[in-house]
């Protein structure tokens, strides 16, 4: 008989499961697997086919029960089913799963996976790592100024330096007079930043225009020192200037 | 230990053993999907109207062909006989079993489980366990659909083999054990 000839598979099934067919057709099935060895390798085959698909839960309900009530009828076919039950069995119940290592289960879900499936999250991952590493150069950049600002910020924030002035105000020289008509606020201390700008402008002409900027570990954290002050000639305007930036100095 | 004869001998005309099996294999399948109570023992009339209807030296063209008929007529009349019903199925016949036999036969298959390679073991885990298609299978191994069904088949009857020949095994040291045991009885 000619390979043409052979019914199909899903039919060899349906004859398997006891399924009601034309009498036509049983015998053709018949006559087929009795003279065709293919068509009687095929039929056995398919008989494996089915227990494998029932113990796998494949089967759809109508074909299971067809199954149970006469593929199963068969003492034949209930011994092939134990014995491949009784293996099957022991990759899913009985016998304790070998251990397997996180990166032996992720090979092997790679394993199972299409090969196009398997570029893509190749792709994917290359993509991830990528952007991690971006992402992980980044927050390191951000780390080391945040660093570098808080070391600033904690270095400036130094106990104010008593005692320590770094520009000379000649007493009798220079004088504010910030309550009133006379020089605002000269001098005050020194804002987070840690700089301290301590200006005079010429109240007149002939007097000298001062400025100054007072490096932080000097003066230490504090308020700033306010713009620029009017500073008139005094005898003691050296002294009132110090007490405004709270120096205690002698 | 005096070897029994197979339960199955071949009728006495010449049929090669081999193709002997498969056409009572065929026969049986008649039966089975006719729903006859004992197909082993229509298949053997079968042959047994062979034997007879070739004993004269006649010898027909076609021998399947031949055999097919000759079940198609021991079916029908089958179909008149009394008693012809469905076998009584034990009850819950697809559930496990606690027997002794059963729990031997379950250790038989976890010993033969044992002989797998890890890839062997990995693929049949795949197959069973994880219930990947056959497609997927196939992609997973680089192989085709019908190449990865061809695996496993292999595989899974390459199990079957050896847990019935160690089935078998321990049946006859048990039967043996049974033996000496009603010897030692007397």
């Amino acid at each position: 008989m000619s390979t043409g000839r052979l019914p199909d598979d899903s039919l060899l099934r349906l004859y398997l499961l006891g399924k009601r067919m034309e009498e036509v057709e049983q015998d053709r099935i018949e006559r087929s697997y009795f003279e065709s060895d293919e068509c009687f390798d095929r039929l056995l085959e398919i008989e494996d086919d089915l227990i494998d698909t029932y113990i796998r839960g494949g089967l759809s309900p109508e074909e299971r029960v067809q199954f149970e009530r006469h593929f199963l009828a068969a003492g034949r076919h209930r011994e092939r089913y134990e014995a491949m039950r009784a293996i099957a069995a022991n990759f899913f119940r009985d016998g304790p799963r070998p251990r397997h290592s996180r990166l032996s289960g992720i090979r092997a879900f790679l394993v199972m996976q299409s090969s196009a499936a398997r570029a893509a999250m190749a792709v994917l991952g290359i993509g991830a790592i990528v952007a991690l590493g971006l992402l992980g150069a980044r927050y390191a950049r951000l780390s080391t100024e945040k660093a570098n600002a808080s070391a600033l910020a904690a270095s400036s924030r130094l106990a104010p330096a008593r005692g320590e002035l770094a520009f000379a105000l000649a007493p009798g020289l220079l004088r504010s007079n910030s309550r009133r008509a006379g020089p605002r606020v000269a001098c005050a201390a020194p804002e987070d930043d840690g700089v301290t700008t301590v200006s005079a402008v010429r109240g007149r002409p002939e007097h000298r225009a001062w400025r100054r900027g007072a490096s932080p570990g000097r003066f230490g954290a504090g308020r700033r020192c306010g713009g620029s002050s009017n500073l008139s000639q005094s005898s003691d305007g050296g002294t009132r200037l110090r007490r405004l930036i709270g120096w205690d100095g002698d | 230990v005096i070897p029994e004869p197979p339960i199955d001998a071949p009728p006495a005309f010449s049929v090669a053993n081999d193709e002997y099996a498969r056409l009572r294999r065929r026969l049986i399948m008649f039966f089975e999907r006719r729903g006859c109570v004992a197909p082993d023992n229509l298949a053997d009339d079968c042959f047994a109207r062979l034997a007879a209807s070739t004993k004269s030296g006649w010898r027909p063209d076609n021998l399947r062909t031949y055999l097919f008929g000759i079940a198609g007529n021991v079916y029908l009349e089958y179909m008149r006989s009394p008693g012809r019903s469905w076998e009584e199925l034990p009850e819950n016949v697809a559930r496990d079993s606690d027997s002794p036999a059963a729990e031997d036969s379950r250790w038989i298959a976890r010993a033969v489980i044992d002989t797998l390679s890890p890839e062997e073991r990995e693929l049949m885990e795949a197959h069973y366990l994880d219930k990947l298609s056959w497609k997927k299978l196939a992609d997973g191994f680089g192989l085709t659909d019908a190449g990865m069904r061809v695996k496993v088949m292999r595989l899974r009857n390459r199990l079957l083999e050896d847990y019935g020949d160690q089935l078998n095994s321990i049946g006859l040291k048990r039967k043996a054990t049974d033996r000496s045991v009603r010897v030692d009885g007397l």
